[in-house]
């Protein structure tokens, strides 16, 4: 039985504080007192539990469950003399009832149960109410089940992507894609139902702008490629997927189902997706599925090899589970995200939501409401970048003892993903066709901040024109405000963009690159060095859809 | 910016347009009609029109001198619009822009002598704009397209 010591610890942050026992003798000669007197049966309180037990269900390890109630009623006609309550086993409790002390016939208090489980495997535990009732102590017996903790860690990587990009990438305007800032993860994907017929890939570019696992078909073994099916449209030919990103670079490929898995966590066995994740794969040009791209899918850059993808496939980690969402439910956009693919060609088509390509993140089995995204930070003397920087993405928020928020302040979006940033007394979504708010992106390579005209810092001009080649670094500070009211300020800085790349050629990761946007802030991977980042999923926590940092 | 408020016509007209092309004709634009149906809003102030044009989602405004050259467009929707369809001859002159140079991840900037092209966003929420600045009326500032 927990010592009344610790019960009176937990109880501290609220407004009742449990209290020492009293004597029980003295309690059991007042009721008595109550007792005596005439024929009829003496005035006696009752003290009734509901329910009288409760059942937790599974939870990890070293976390604590949301709350159950219990409610103790005096259903009797006589004061209830509680002499003091308790808790035993995994479990800790709040409560209203007075402890010690009276509850008047009629009334009902309330002892409210979280189950924090220290061990994997069936737990059990009691509350035991001592009073002056028949049947005293009164108890409501608890289980729950603990389940171990999955690793939710794996190592992130921002440094100069795939050996075979790197033995391409020769010279800026090349077409190969030789850029910097860029968060790489290792992913394993596996047929679907498969623990054999997997395959782990190095090198996916991490993009908390997207949602959606998307694989380079030039990288899969044909062995794994010939086990992935084909998800089926409505119309009952293969779906494919088209996304055009804002640099005119664009995706194609069919949707495939697979079991996903990054550290410890996975996809397979999910409830939501029996038949595996969709995931897409990025089709290779000249592939019976590349052939069959759309007119309407287009754009500057294919990214479907590892030269101009500048990975070997991108992992969409955003606030939102899918990547188009509610809208292609019912919806075909213009160019469309979803097509219908029978040979003799694709048509834009709508497609259910769990129909369409998936964070991963909210399909894993355990830790799937968030994730967070830690890198250190650039040493500042000399501040010229580093080759290489190792960090850590964390899976969950607050499901284990190593995602707590902490003291990251949490900042809710409006409805596309993006909250509202001021800078100069000017505020950056408010709303309107070149007003968008701003956004958290690790798959920008650089901080895209509004213009030469308002940030005073001149253009790079020739071939680097649209990036920042301030004189010295350049630092600002904007102040962030999100759709549940939290607001505070962040400091971005910016040095010469040309000298940065030209001076250390081999150098990968830069907290100080970027360049223009249109009337908007996006805090691209330079924004991650030194914080952690978290990326609440919609529809996955009582905080809704959210970034925090 | 005083200029905006004098609007002097408004129509909503069920047409079915496509969309607006960079430094073309606008009557070359409505005769091209590839696209589905939307709905065409047009506004005349003194200087220039602008047409609304809403369709699956997107909306694009063309900016047309009183000559009917379209100097402007902007665009707003979930996906990215077809570039290639909306800056027309001037397509080329962006893509040669953006490929001379370290690729961007994140918003496109392309600022030439004669074209200027933003385009920001991410899934979900993309916008952007793109004006040939020798096609825009002395008399009206770039700020207009928006």
């Amino acid at each position: 039985m927990k010592t009344l010591r610790r019960f009176a610890h937990i109880a501290s942050s609220y407004w009742l504080v449990l209290v020492v026992a009293a004597s029980l003798a003295t309690l059991a000669g007042c009721g008595g007192g109550g007792g005596g007197g005439n024929g009829g049966p003496p005035p006696a309180p009752v003290a009734s539990l509901s329910p009288t037990s409760l059942t937790f269900t599974s939870q990890t390890v070293g976390t604590t469950s949301s709350a159950q109630p219990v409610t103790l009623t005096n259903t009797g006609n006589a004061t209830l003399n509680i002499t003091s309550i308790t808790i035993s086993g995994d479990f800790n409790a709040t409560t209203t009832c007075p402890n010690p002390g009276s509850l008047s016939a009629g009334s009902n208090c309330t002892v409210t149960v979280t189950f924090a489980p220290t061990a994997s495997g069936s737990r059990t535990g009691t509350i035991s109410i001592v009073d002056d009732a028949a049947g005293s102590p009164q108890a409501v017996a608890l289980t729950g089940t603990g389940s171990a903790a999955v690793n939710n860690q794996a190592q992130v990587t921002v440094d100069l992507g795939p050996p075979a990009l790197i033995a391409d990438c020769t010279a800026i305007g090349s077409n190969v894609s030789c850029d910097a800032d860029t968060l790489f993860v290792t992913v394993t994907v596996c047929a679907p139902g498969s623990t054999t017929n997997c395959q782990t890939i190095d090198h996916v570019a991490v993009d908390t702008g997207s949602s959606g696992l998307r694989i380079l078909q030039t990288v899969l073994t044909s062995n794994l490629a010939s086990a992935l099916p084909l998800e089926n449209a409505s119309s009952g030919s293969p779906l494919g997927n088209c996304v055009v990103f804002a640099d005119n670079s664009f995706i194609w490929g069919p949707v495939v189902n697979a079991d996903v898995s990054i550290a410890g966590e996975t996809t397979a066995g999910s409830t939501s997706f029996t038949s595996g994740l969709p995931i897409q794969v990025i089709s290779a040009p000249g592939s019976n599925f590349g052939n069959l791209l759309p007119a309407g899918c287009s754009g500057t850059f294919a990214d479907n090899t590892v030269d101009v993808l500048g990975a070997n496939g991108l992992i969409g980690v955003s606030v939102f589970q899918q990547d188009c969402g509610p809208y292609c439910v019912s919806n075909i956009p213009s160019p469309a995200a979803y097509y219908s693919c029978p040979s003799s060609g694709c048509t834009g088509t709508t497609e259910p939501l769990l129909g369409q390509l998936q964070n991963p993140v909210w399909a894993f089995l355990h830790d799937n409401n968030g994730l967070s995204i830690n890198l250190p930070a650039i040493p500042q003397s000399p501040d010229i970048g580093e080759a290489t920087v190792a960090g850590t993405l964390t899976f969950g928020i607050g499901t284990q003892s190593n995602n707590a928020l902490g003291t990251a302040t949490v900042y809710t979006t409006d409805d596309v993903g993006d909250f509202a940033a001021t800078y100069n007394g000017v505020k950056y979504g408010t709303g309107g066709i070149a007003n968008s708010g701003a956004y958290i992106d690790s798959g920008s390579n650089g901080l895209y901040f509004l213009d030469p005209t308002t940030t005073g810092m001149s253009d790079c001009g020739g071939n680097f024109t649209g990036f920042y080649c301030p004189a010295s670094v350049t630092s600002f500070t904007v102040t962030n405000a999100g759709s549940n009211g939290n607001s505070g300020q962040v400091t971005i800085k910016f040095d010469n963009a040309v000298n940065l790349l030209n001076n250390n050629p081999s150098f990968a990761a830069f907290d100080d690159f970027g360049g223009q946007a249109s009337l908007t802030v996006d805090y691209g991977l330079p924004f991650f060095f030194g914080r952690t980042v978290f990326v609440g999923i919609e529809g996955q926590s009582a905080n809704g859809t959210f970034w925090a940092y | 910016m005083k200029t905006l408020m004098a609007v002097v016509g408004l129509w909503l007209l069920g047409a079915a347009p496509a969309w607006a092309v960079l430094g073309r004709s606008v009557d070359s634009v409505e005769s091209d009609r590839k696209m589905l149906e939307g709905t065409v809003q047009r506004v005349t102030l003194p200087y220039y029109s602008i047409h609304q044009i809403t369709r699956d989602g997107m909306t694009v405004k063309e900016y047309v001198t009183p000559k009917g050259t379209v100097f402007g467009v902007s665009w707003q929707g979930p996906t990215m619009p077809n570039l290639s369809q909306l800056l027309g001859d001037y397509y080329q002159d962006f893509q040669r822009e953006v490929q001379s140079r370290p690729r961007r991840r994140g918003p496109a900037i392309v600022q030439t002598d004669d074209l200027v092209v933003e385009s920001s966003g991410h899934m979900r929420a993309f916008h952007g704009r793109a004006y040939v600045r020798s096609l825009v009326p002395n008399t009206v500032t770039r700020e207009v397209i928006q």
